[in-house]
């Protein structure tokens, strides 16, 4: 997704500067390639241009227009004296180059436009001067031995009314150079003064205006990648930027600087050079950024080839006498690391590995254009887009760089947070931890008591209960021996069984409760209905507590016993939820005779269960069945107690 | 008849047991001893059906006796006498081997039924232990060779922890109270079994049995 949305908008970018600086946007061409006319006119919306294509050359040396020795030809963009760098720096060659070269076109200002008229010069190697009518109209320098690109930038010049002339007029112009570079015009237009000027504006600021800009921001960028390596040297990665940067830079400044303070030779040295170096920090960068695992070769052979074809290009152009070649080594080492970038973003395809692969291949695009453009095998937009493909990429390279430090940052921001969570996890888990020792030590203090207390009554009291109970019933014994001592061993058992662990389950103490009373009740003739449902245990129910509910237990089934003449007890265990509080409802249920009219049905023993119930902050009710016959006895107790049991008063418990 | 044998310190319980075994008819007391002594001749010669033993001897652990029992006749069935069911106690019993259980705080006269109920296959059980058997056999207990439950098996046991009697579970279960019965032995077994594979698999990984 990344990758196509990184892709649309280079593309929509790279369209709208062409069309933006396209000549051909707003005018209409009226082409007439008619050689001895010699131009084109276009009616551009600013007003009428007369475009040139072919006029008059001469070569004759001096100062003012030559009388002879013109040669009807193309002129337009058509390179002459191309090996004139060979003349240049072999002497000893001595081979004659012409140095100077006169174009000669006529207009006729009827035909040319109303108004006042302008003549447009762009893309003229190398030092300019203009002649209408025979007057010297316009010189671009002003000593003979000053050094001077006129190639990078657009000419304008007014032709002034007073030296025009009905019918055909003859503009010459001179173009000479002491540098190594080949004569040439390369666009020729005379027009109406608004017409001429828009054309220059959009030329001037496509061709010199922009590059500046955009050197000049890629200044400041390069500057903050230095500032930023040089205060973290580790990351070599912003070492490599900048240097992409500097190079760039350099490279650039020959689309706007039109007098080198340097040697002519030495600066278009240094400008070949840094394509190479600019290639090579590249690799560099790619090297670094995407951390590859032979980093060191792949900047040590990108670096060996760059050396390379920067020799092998110096040698070409001083030696074999040929032309600049770098926009070819360029090319091939470009097309070398789009693959790198194009791995990379298939094994991680993410907005800032497609946003750089883009980056690079439009400006490998941007560079065979300009080579085309160079070459003369097309015109396009007519300005050369090299320097914008430089922000292009830094900018590329410096989002996805910046990108990976806000990454960076957000990590760490996360970091803390994870590791801020991790430490209340850890915090948690201890207090956890320590509340489950305290609750370990509680049951384990509970547990050993529990082992003492039965070690003495098997080997003390209850041992002796039991003897003696076996005793009297051997000895056939009965009546109230045999009962009192089933009764002390009967709630020896509750005090027991109420120091077991049930760990809160209320369905278990009931079970167990069943299960002890289950004979008695045999006895008694009682059958039990059971219904006990699956319940969560209670977290507040430990032994003082566990023993108050059995107590409860016991009186309920006691009195049914004594009193209800019953012969079934229905038992169930619900949960229940009373006034919005979660609890359970053991319920009992007789079918015996019923509360006495009086209500006194054993009122000690219910007064003694009422108090238990409240100990433990739940309710009981003792009541009819609800069919009319028989006892309901009903305890709920809540889940969650609002407030601590508190002890019984001594006075109202049996025990 | 089903021969019994007791072994028990107690001499007025021990008296009382016998003399409710030979008024049952069908079970008599084939031998008895009062300690451990005794109780380990009586285990070696193993004249019984049945092995009623007491755990609190004056000169050793019943549990040792049950362990020899089992070894030595796997065919009897134990019954363990015990005070006041202290269920941990009741578990190490069962754990050695031991079916069924007798508390001497309730009535000693269960001891027939108890006694019938066993050769018939099936074993007593209370809540307590139930909820241990669950809490045992739970799925998610950290590793270890524990058998799991089956899903009848898990109900049998929930019912049993909820207070259940065999006879209500088997009507609610569909099956015969008999069949609650064998549940609870077969859960007593697989306890037995789980826990003597369990120390093995405790030594072997302290490396307590070399070579295994």
């Amino acid at each position: 997704m990344g990758c196509r949305r990184a892709l649309c908008f280079w593309f929509t970018l790279v369209l709208g500067i062409v069309w933006t600086a396209s000549p051909a946007h707003g005018q209409t061409s009226q082409d007439r390639t008619d050689p001895n006319v010699g131009y084109s006119i276009l009616q551009t919306s600013e007003g009428r241009l007369l475009d040139y294509h072919d006029g008059d050359v001469s070569h004759e040396p001096g100062n003012t227009p030559p009388k002879a020795g013109w040669k009807r030809t193309r002129v337009k963009g058509r390179p002459f004296n191309n090996h004139y760098a060979i003349a240049l720096l072999s002497p000893e060659l001595k081979m004659e180059f012409p140095r100077l070269i006169w174009y000669r076109v006529t207009f006729d200002p009827g035909i040319a436009g109303s108004g006042p008229l302008a003549l447009l010069t762009d893309q003229t190697h190398e030092r300019t001067v203009v002649f209408l009518n025979g007057v010297d109209l316009y010189r671009s320098y002003a000593h003979a031995d000053l050094m001077q690109f006129g190639w990078n930038r657009p000419r304008m010049m007014n032709l002034p009314r007073a030296l025009l002339r009905p019918g055909q007029n003859e503009v010459i112009i001179r173009l000479d150079n002491i540098g190594p570079t080949y004569l040439m015009l390369g666009a020729l237009q005379i027009g109406q003064f608004e017409a001429v000027r828009a054309e220059y504006d959009r030329r001037l600021f496509w061709r010199v205006t922009g590059p500046r800009t955009v050197n000049g921001v890629l200044v400041i960028l390069t500057l903050g990648a230095i500032v930023f390596w040089f205060f973290r040297r580790k990351e070599t990665v912003f070492g490599w930027l900048a240097l992409v940067g500097l190079c760039w830079f350099i490279r650039n400044m020959h689309y706007y600087d039109d007098r080198p303070s340097l040697d002519i030779m030495l600066y278009w040295q240094i400008t070949w050079a840094s394509l190479f170096v600019l290639m090579i920090a590249l690799y560099g960068f790619a090297a670094e950024f995407f951390q590859l695992e032979r980093r060191r070769a792949v900047i040590f052979w990108s670096a060996a080839a760059g050396l390379i074809m920067l020799v092998l290009n110096q040698f070409h152009i001083l030696v074999l006498g040929l032309g600049d070649m770098s926009y070819l080594g360029a090319t091939i080492m470009g097309a070398i690391i789009v693959t790198i970038f194009f791995k990379q973003c298939r094994s991680e395809p993410n907005l800032d590995n497609f946003a750089m692969l883009a980056a690079i291949i439009l400006a490998i695009a941007m560079s065979v254009f300009d080579l085309g453009l160079m070459e003369r095998w097309w015109t396009g937009p007519g300005f050369f887009l090299q320097p914008y493909a430089s922000l292009i990429v830094f900018s590329a390279f410096g989002f996805a760089l910046g990108r990976r430090i806000l990454r960076a940052l957000f990590l760490v921001e996360t970091m803390n947070e994870v590791l801020e969570a991790r430490v209340a996890e850890a915090t948690d888990l201890l207090t956890q931890s320590e509340v489950e020792r305290r609750r370990l030590e509680v049951t384990a203090a509970v547990e050993q008591e529990r082992t003492r207390l039965m070690r003495e009554i098997h080997d003390g009291i209850g041992s002796n209960l039991v003897t003696a109970l076996a005793v009297a019933q051997n000895q056939k014994e009965n009546g109230p021996t045999v009962d009192t001592l089933k009764r002390s061993i009967a709630d020896l058992r509750a005090a027991i069984d109420s120091l077991e662990p049930t760990e809160g389950d209320l369905t278990l103490l009931l079970a167990s409760f069943r299960h002890r009373m289950e004979p008695e009740l045999r006895k008694a003739g009682l059958s039990l209905r059971w219904h006990v449902d699956p319940l969560p245990p209670f977290e507040w129910l430990e032994a003082t507590n566990a023993l108050h509910v059995l107590r409860i237990f016991q009186e309920i089934i006691a009195n049914c016993i004594k009193h209800a003449q019953a012969t079934e007890i229905a038992v169930s265990c619900r949960a229940q939820e009373r006034d919005g509080r979660r609890g359970i409802c053991v319920e009992f249920l007789d079918n015996g005779t019923g509360l006495p009219p009086d209500g006194a049905w054993d009122g000690k023993g219910i007064a003694n269960m009422k108090a238990r119930a409240e100990a433990l902050l739940g309710q009981i009710e003792v009541g009819p069945h609800p069919d009319g016959r028989g006892t309901r006895v009903a305890l709920w107790l809540p889940y969650e107690r609002r407030a601590v049991a508190r002890p019984l008063p001594r006075a109202s418990v049996r025990t | 008849m089903i021969r019994t044998a007791v072994i028990e310190d107690d001499p007025a319980v021990l008296a009382h047991l016998c003399r409710l075994i030979r008024e049952s008819g069908d079970i008599e007391v084939s031998c008895s001893a009062r300690n451990f002594v005794e109780g380990t001749k009586l285990v070696e010669a193993g004249d019984y059906d049945v092995l009623m033993c007491d755990l609190g001897l004056p000169d050793g652990s019943g549990i040792d006796l049950i362990r020899k029992s089992i070894a030595l006749h796997p065919q009897s069935d134990i019954i363990v006498v015990t005070m006041f069911a202290d269920h941990r106690k009741v578990l190490d019993s069962i754990k050695a081997g031991a079916r069924g259980y007798l508390l001497k705080d309730e009535n000693l006269e269960d001891c027939v039924p108890g006694i019938r109920e066993i050769r018939r296959g099936g074993s007593p059980i209370n809540p307590f232990i139930a909820r241990k058997l669950l809490e045992r056999f739970q799925p998610d207990m950290p590793d270890g060779p524990m058998e799991a439950l089956s899903d009848r098996e898990h109900d049998v046991l929930g019912l049993l922890a909820r207070g259940y009697s065999y006879a209500e579970i088997a009507t609610l279960l569909g099956i015969s109270t008999q069949t609650v019965g064998t549940y609870v032995k077969r859960l007593y077994r697989k306890l037995e079994v789980s826990s003597r594979s369990e120390a093995v698999f405790e030594a072997s990984s302290r490396g307590l049995l070399g070579g295994l």
